[in-house]
C-alpha cells in the first residue's frame, strides 16, 4: 500500500487516506515493531558488518565488488534501510577510525559428530572465541583449533576473498573435520529448506494454560 | 525469473546424517551461534530428514 503524500494537510484526498491507514495499519505495525525491534537491530547489525567487510575488502562501488554487492542484495532483502546501508558503506572507505573488524572462521563439532564452520566478524577475538566455546560445549559440542586468520591481516587490497583462506588450514583439523572437505560454490538459488527459518513457538502458552 | 537468493557458501562434500533428537539438538546449537552477537554464518554439513525440517522450521 502506497502511503499517501499528505504534504502539510493537503487535498481531502490525502486526509482521508491518511487517515484510513492510521486507524487500522499503524497500529498494527506498530505492535509488530515493538516485538521485532531487538531482533531487527541484530540483524541489521550483522548486515552492516558484512557490508562494511565488503566494502573494505574491494572497494565501495558495488558495481565492481560482488560481495558488496551480494551483501547489500541480503540487507535489503531484510528491509535493511538504505540510509543504514550507506553508512555502513561509508565508514569502511572513509578510512575513519573506526571499530576494527577482523574475520575470523570458528571450526568446531557439533552433536553426533557434525562438522561446524562459525564465520564471524569480530573486534574482540578473545570475547568471541569464548562465546563461541561456551555455546558449543554447553549444547553437545567442541570447539576445535580455532583459525590463526590467515589473510584477513593484509585486509587493505586483498581482492582474493578472505573466505579462500579457511582452506589451507584443513591439515591441522582434527580427524573428524579432516574427513570432510568443503566447496565453494557459487549457489544461484537457493530453495528455502537449506536452513530452516524458526519462529517463536507460539502455541507454549496454550499447552502451559 | 526472480533470483530467491544469491550467496557464496560453503558447501560440505560430505555430510553426517542424525537421528531426530541428535538432529533437534543440532540445530539448536547452529541457531544459538547465529544468534551470537558476533557471528554471521553458521554452516554445517549434518542431513536432516524432510520431516522434522518441516516440522521445526514451520
Amino acid at each position: 500500500m502506497i502511503a499517501p503524500d499528505v504534504g502539510g494537510w493537503g487535498g481531502p484526498v490525502g486526509a482521508i487516506l491518511g487517515l484510513m491507514s492510521g486507524h487500522s495499519k499503524w497500529s498494527q505495525i506498530k505492535r509488530q515493531k515493538g516485538a521485532n525491534d531487538v531482533k531487527r537491530g541484530a540483524v541489521f547489525t550483522k548486515m552492516g558488518r558484512e557490508i562494511s567487510l565488503a566494502a573494505r575488502a574491494g572497494g565501495g562501488d558495488p558495481d565492481g565488488n560482488f560481495r558488496l554487492r551480494l551483501a547489500i542484495e541480503r540487507a535489503r532483502a531484510t528491509n535493511m534501510p538504505l540510509d543504514t546501508i550507506k553508512r555502513a558503506i561509508e565508514k569502511a572507505t572513509g578510512g575513519g577510525e573506526g571499530a576494527q573488524f577482523e574475520e575470523i572462521t570458528y571450526e568446531g563439532y557439533g552433536p553426533g559428530g557434525v562438522a561446524i564452520l562459525v564465520e564471524t566478524a569480530t573486534d574482540n577475538k578473545n570475547r568471541t572465541a569464548a562465546e563461541i566455546r561456551s555455546v558449543l560445549t554447553k549444547h553437545g559440542g567442541q570447539l576445535a583449533a580455532p583459525e590463526a586468520s590467515p589473510g584477513s591481516s593484509s585486509s587493505a587490497a586483498s581482492s582474493h576473498s578472505p573466505r579462500a583462506a579457511t582452506r589451507k588450514s584443513w591439515s591441522s583439523l582434527p580427524s573428524m573435520l579432516a574427513r570432510t572437505t568443503w566447496t565453494h560454490q557459487a549457489i544461484r538459488s537457493r530453495s528455502t529448506r537449506s536452513r530452516p527459518s524458526w519462529r517463536p513457538c507460539a502455541d507454549r502458552s496454550r499447552r502451559l494454560v | 525469473v526472480k533470483i530467491e537468493s544469491a550467496d557464496l557458501s560453503m558447501i560440505p562434500k560430505n555430510t553426517v546424517e542424525l537421528d531426530e533428537s541428535k538432529a533437534r539438538q543440532a540445530l539448536r546449537l547452529v541457531d544459538i551461534l547465529e544468534d551470537g552477537e558476533d557471528v554471521q554464518r553458521v554452516t554445517a554439513n549434518f542431513e536432516i530428514p524432510e520431516a522434522l525440517l518441516a516440522e521445526v522450521g514451520g
